[in-house]
Parts: structure tokens; sequence; C-alpha cells
């Protein structure tokens, strides 16, 4: 016997409706989003943030440079330049990373932060990040977002906040774009942010070394200034909102770093590269680059502490010759005074001495 | 004070002695640059011997590149009209986009009209007054002072600092601009 059932029929997306879901606004949003790529976009997933090392975490130069020169570099990637009155060198002054442990800000724990001591001859003090390739940033709105605090009484910035377009060699002339600003630094840590239009490279000519310079301070006057100023998180995104800090890893920020500027920091012993007896004063070999380098990067050393070792022979302690650098390496050149080396054998790089450095500078 | 450096192989790179720095020869560089720049700035004073033919080509090129932007940034801003004097309405006449037949020459012809191409400005106050108070005397009366307008001076110094980059850039740049 058949037995035919019947039900009525009913409204799949009315019922869903009325269950009593524990979803919020984002959560609705999420769930009406009709992509994959919408719902990336509302959770900001992947990543965001255009600055490297924007934790000031990753300090290869040292912790602290005594200002001598206009464009100085302390904390990796982070350029802070500074002029005395009439474009002129200051002199004194200094910029350091300091250790905030325990500090949380905005929910985002840091460790590092940026300390600029200005003295009297600060009288015009930039502080940037130069972003490889001007084509990253174009027609296209971009968030800057930054902590910062002073160490005592309260700095008001009323410079314009700034993005700098520069084509490279050869390419066309740099654009500015600023928007106006007043912002007053106090002892708490705060932070600002601020939303600025990146113009089209479209039709522009574009030469190597090209990037985007994006300002946290623009030409402002510390001379009078008689405390410390810290920055960190330093964040540009896209689109028109400051998202939280992006936390990366000290591993992953190094290695982001090291595309710029990588140095070895060495204490009495070998440096890790061998290489072959030109004659019996005279040893070369190559010297590896951790990461693959952004393009050609000047080579410099601490000085007269490196020598070459044979068969159980080591020459005198001279600097190194650099004869020729490419991306991914450079090619060394010992001469030895004192001509103990066994001429066609093979030789590896010494060092004498504790803090020695070898460094390759591909910063933008 | 820079010099080449030159391996057995022929690789070259410039020595600076200053910081002791080996600079590749490659214009993503940005040691490279200051090299150039100090070449433009200094000439020979900045090279122990010559300077590489090569090298010295670079560092012109760069220079003629800034003298250009230099120039067309500074045209352009003569070019701008000057506020003490205002700008003129400019009209001329336009087709409009339709024709009608012209019977005498038998020709379909063009209906025009008058267009404003630059639209007219007035020339701004060559004064303004202001009322200046006593640092002295915070119970002074504010004395009343006529001074030139700010935005004229503005302006006149803008033209003047434009002008004087436009004397001083050499022909060759001007013709290419």
């Amino acid at each position: 016997m058949t037995v035919t059932v019947t039900q009525p029929s009913i409204n799949v997306r009315e019922k869903l409706t009325e269950l009593d879901k524990p979803t919020g606004i984002a959560g609705e949003a999420m769930l009406r989003a009709e992509t994959p790529q919408e719902q990336f976009n509302l959770i900001n997933a992947g990543r965001r943030n255009l600055i490297i090392n924007g934790g000031m975490g990753v300090a290869q130069r040292g912790t602290s440079l005594t200002v001598s020169t206009a464009i100085n570099y302390i904390i990796d990637r982070q350029k802070v330049t500074v002029y005395d009155t009439g474009f002129t060198n200051p002199s004194g002054g200094t910029t350091s990373q300091i250790d905030i442990r325990g500090t949380t800000l905005g929910g985002v724990p840091f460790t590092n932060a940026l300390r600029l001591t200005p003295n009297s001859a600060w009288a015009l003090t930039y502080f940037a990040q130069h972003i490889e390739d001007v084509s990253t940033l174009s027609d296209t709105h971009f968030t800057v977002s930054v902590w910062m605090r002073v160490g005592s009484g309260t700095l008001s910035l009323t410079d314009d906040a700034r993005l700098t377009q520069v084509f490279g060699s050869g390419g066309s002339t740099a654009v500015n774009t600023a928007v106006d600003r007043r912002l007053d630094v106090t002892t708490e840590w705060q932070r600002f942010s601020w939303t600025l239009y990146a113009p089209s490279v479209s039709g522009k000519t574009i030469g190597s070394g090209s990037y985007s310079q994006v300002n946290v301070l623009n030409s402002v006057d510390l001379s009078s200034f008689s405390s410390t100023l810290d920055i960190t998180g330093f964040q540009v995104e896209l689109g028109k909102v400051a998202t939280p800090f992006e936390h990366r890893s000290y591993g992953e920020e190094l290695a982001l770093c090291q595309r710029y500027y990588e140095r070895w920091t060495l204490d009495g012993g070998f440096v890790g590269t061998a290489g072959y007896n030109e004659s019996t004063s005279n040893a070369r070999g190559m010297f590896p680059f951790t990461v693959t380098k952004r393009t050609a990067p000047t080579m410099a050393t601490s000085g007269a502490h490196f020598h070459a070792t044979s068969t159980g022979t080591t020459g005198s302690s001279v600097d190194i010759s650099w004869l020729f650098t490419t991306i991914h390496a450079s090619r060394w050149s010992v001469t030895n005074s004192n001509s103990t080396l066994v001429d066609g054998g093979a030789s590896i790089l010494g060092v004498s001495g504790n803090g020695r450095w070898i460094e390759a500078d591909a910063e933008l | 004070m820079f010099n080449i450096n030159t391996s057995e192989l022929g690789g070259k790179n410039i020595f600076c002695q200053t910081h002791n720095h080996y600079i590749p020869l490659d214009p993503a560089n940005r040691h490279y640059q200051e090299v150039l720049d100090a070449i433009i700035l200094e000439g020979a004073d900045c090279f122990d011997g010559d300077i590489p033919e090569d090298l010295q080509a670079a560092a012109d090129t760069k220079q003629f590149n800034q003298q250009l932007a230099d120039y067309r940034v500074a045209t352009a801003r003569l070019a701008q009209y000057i506020v003490a004097d205002g700008r003129a309405e400019v009209r001329e006449m336009q087709p409009t986009g339709e024709q009608v037949f012209n019977e005498e020459t038998m020709e379909m012809e063009d209906v025009m009209h008058e267009v404003i191409t630059v639209t007219a400005i007035e020339p701004v106050e060559p004064t303004v007054t202001r009322m200046v108070y006593s640092e002295d005397d915070p119970m002074a009366e504010p004395v009343e002072e006529t001074i030139e307008n700010p935005v004229i001076t503005t302006d006149v110094a803008e033209r003047a600092e434009a002008q004087a980059t436009v004397d001083a850039t050499p022909q060759p740049v001007k013709d290419a601009a």
C-alpha cells in the first residue's frame, strides 16, 4: 500500500532570519558578503602595512647614533633627516632605539620605539620611510598611523603630512602631496592617523630606484624642544581607515630590512667566507649576502681588522677592498704586508678584535 | 674625495675615501647618486684623478634633467597671472557642433558662438591695513598701519625666484623644454 504524505512548503530564507543567531553587525556583514574578496576586505586580512620595521624592532647598525650628518639611520629603514638653520649639517642630538617591552598600545604589545633627542641644531627635522617602487602608492587613498609621546610637556606639530613620489634615476619630476594637520603630542602614548591621496603614476617615467616617501615629521623645528620624542607603530595601509598595527615577527622584519641593509657584526674569529690566494700577499673571495639586495649595495667595513688565514699562516690585519658587487654578493680582496700566504692555496677571511662589522647598504 | 677602484677582471666601483665606502656604478644606489651630485657641485675637485667619461656623462645628464625640471616649474609659475594686475577675460568664437547650409557658398558651415575661455580675475587690493598693538604698553591704543598686500608680496617674491631660475638656465636646456 502506498501512503502519500503532504507537507506545507516553507520559505527557508525566512526561517533562517528567524533564527536567534548570536551575530552582531560585523557578523551580518560577513554573511551578506557575496565573494571571498569582500570577506577578505571586511576582516582586513592579509599583509596591510607597507612600512617595514614599523615596530622599530630591527636595529642592525646599533642602538644609538649621535647626529652629525643630515641623513641618519639607526633603526632599520627609518630615515631621520636633520638640518641646522640654512640646510647645513647639524651637530649633536641623538636618534636611538629604546626598549618599551611591557607597553601595549591599542591592544598590540610593542617592544621598541625610535627616540629622537634633539638639540638646538635641529631646526628642520624629518622622519620618513621610503617605500620601494613609486607605483606601490598610485591613484589610491592610503592611511598613515603612528604612536607618539614626548618625555615632558607637549609638542604641537603643525607641519603638513606629506607624500613625495620620487620617480628614480632619469624619471619624472617628484610629486608632492600634503595635507594640513595639527597634532598635540603629550607624555601619554597617542595614536595619530591621517589619510592622503596618492596621485596616479600613469604616464610618468619611472626610473630605477623609485620610491614613495611617507613623512611622519616634515620640516619640524625641534631646536627649542628640550625633551624626547618617541615613535613606534608606524603603519601605512591602503584605504581611508587606520586598522590595528600589523605585528610581524622579528625574523620576518629582519629579512625584509636586509633587502635594504645588512650588517655582519663580528667578534674575533672568522667571517664565514672562504677564498683563494692570488699571491703570497693577496687573498680574494666572495662575500655572499644573507638576503638578495634591492640593488647593488655600497660596501663598507669597520676598518683595518681583517686578515686571510691560509694553511696555518695568518696575514696582517688590514681593511678589505671590495672589487665588484652585485645584488647577491661582493668580491673581497685582502692584501697582507707580511706575505705569508701560500700562493694558489685557499684562504678563509678572518677578523681580529670584537665589535667589527661589514655592511652592505642598498637603502633607498 | 672619490677614486675609481678597478679589479683585474674589469669590474669597477667608486671608492669614497671620506667614508670608506665602495660604491657600485649603479644608478639605483643612493650613494652613486650622491657621487653624481658631488661631481655636479664640485666638479673635478671631488675626484682623485680624472673623472671617468661615463661618470661625467651621467652627472651631466642628471644636471640637465634637474635644470629642465626646474625650468619647467619656473616657466609654469611665470605663466600665472600677476595678482596685482588681475586677469582680463578672454573670449573666442567656437563651433557649437551644429551646422547650417549656406545658400551663397552652397556649403555646410559651422554654427559659431562666443565662449569665455579665460575668466576675469580682479586685481587684489594693493595695500592692507592692520592694527598694531604695543608690546610694551598693553593699555595703549592700537595704531593703524598700512602695508603692501601680503598676497602681492608673496607673488612678487615667487615670480622673482622663478625668473632667476629661468635666467640661470642654459640655452640647451631651454631648447629641450
